[in-house]
């Protein structure tokens, strides 16, 4: 794992919110982006599909469409694709799919985040290696002169 | 509730748990063993942790009306 570069995140997180793990990939990093991707596309679509391809719509559901939004592209590419789609039959797990589809758009915003933080500090395997605080505070001990040393010589 | 109606339920729970594991696993590696490592335990704790809290209601429920 190369070391972390510091590097502007408006474009990384811009393209984490559009595509799901682009913005990992952008950064450099591959897998944690195949993660990313998978989990939230897959999500995203078995939601659809347990809601039978109509839950995704900013007309029908305004408030489910605002936390489906943070999915990005998919989420647009979704609502004009089923926009003409009607339920006509019964579905048991309704809900369960507009809680997947929403859970998916709230975990990509997860994502966004992490990379945010990874343009900023490094990767989290970086961050928890460094050290919590390097300015170290005087102790009184180092105040005192070594014996033999006179204190006023050393300004 | 029929079991297997009980059982598809448990199965969205845990694939819900699963999902959000999996992000927190990305959020805290960068290689695919660590993502899954850290995948692993966040599901386990997320899942534990809620279904810990849904016995703590039920136990707490069947003691005030008992």
């Amino acid at each position: 794992m190369p070391a972390p570069e510091r590097v502007s995140p408006a474009i990384p997180c811009l393209l984490a919110w559009l595509v799901p793990g682009a913005g990992h990939l952008r950064i450099g990093r591959r897998w944690p982006a195949v993660f990313v991707a998978s989990t939230v596309l897959v999500l995203f679509v078995s939601g659809m599909a347990l809601a039978g391809f109509e839950n995704v719509s900013r007309a029908r559901h305004p408030w489910w469409f605002a936390l489906q939004a943070f999915a990005g592209l998919p989420t647009l590419a979704a609502d004009l694709l089923t926009a003409e789609v009607k339920l006509t039959e019964y579905l048991p797990h309704r809900s369960v799919g507009e809680l997947y589809t929403a859970m998916a758009g709230l975990l990509n915003l997860v994502a966004v985040a992490d990379v945010w933080a990874r343009c900023g500090h490094g990767d989290p395997e970086a961050r928890r290696a460094a050290p919590p605080y390097e300015g170290k505070p005087v102790e009184a001990r180092d105040l005192v002169a070594p014996p033999g040393e006179d204190a006023g010589a050393r300004g | 509730m029929p079991a297997g109606d009980a059982f598809v339920r448990i199965a969205f729970f845990l694939g819900a748990c699963l999902a959000a594991g999996i992000v927190t696993g990305v959020t805290r590696a960068s290689t695919p063993g660590g993502i899954l490592r850290e995948a692993g335990r966040a599901f386990v704790s997320l899942a534990g942790g809620i279904v810990l809290l849904c016995v703590a209601i039920w136990l707490v429920t069947a003691v005030a009306q008992s």
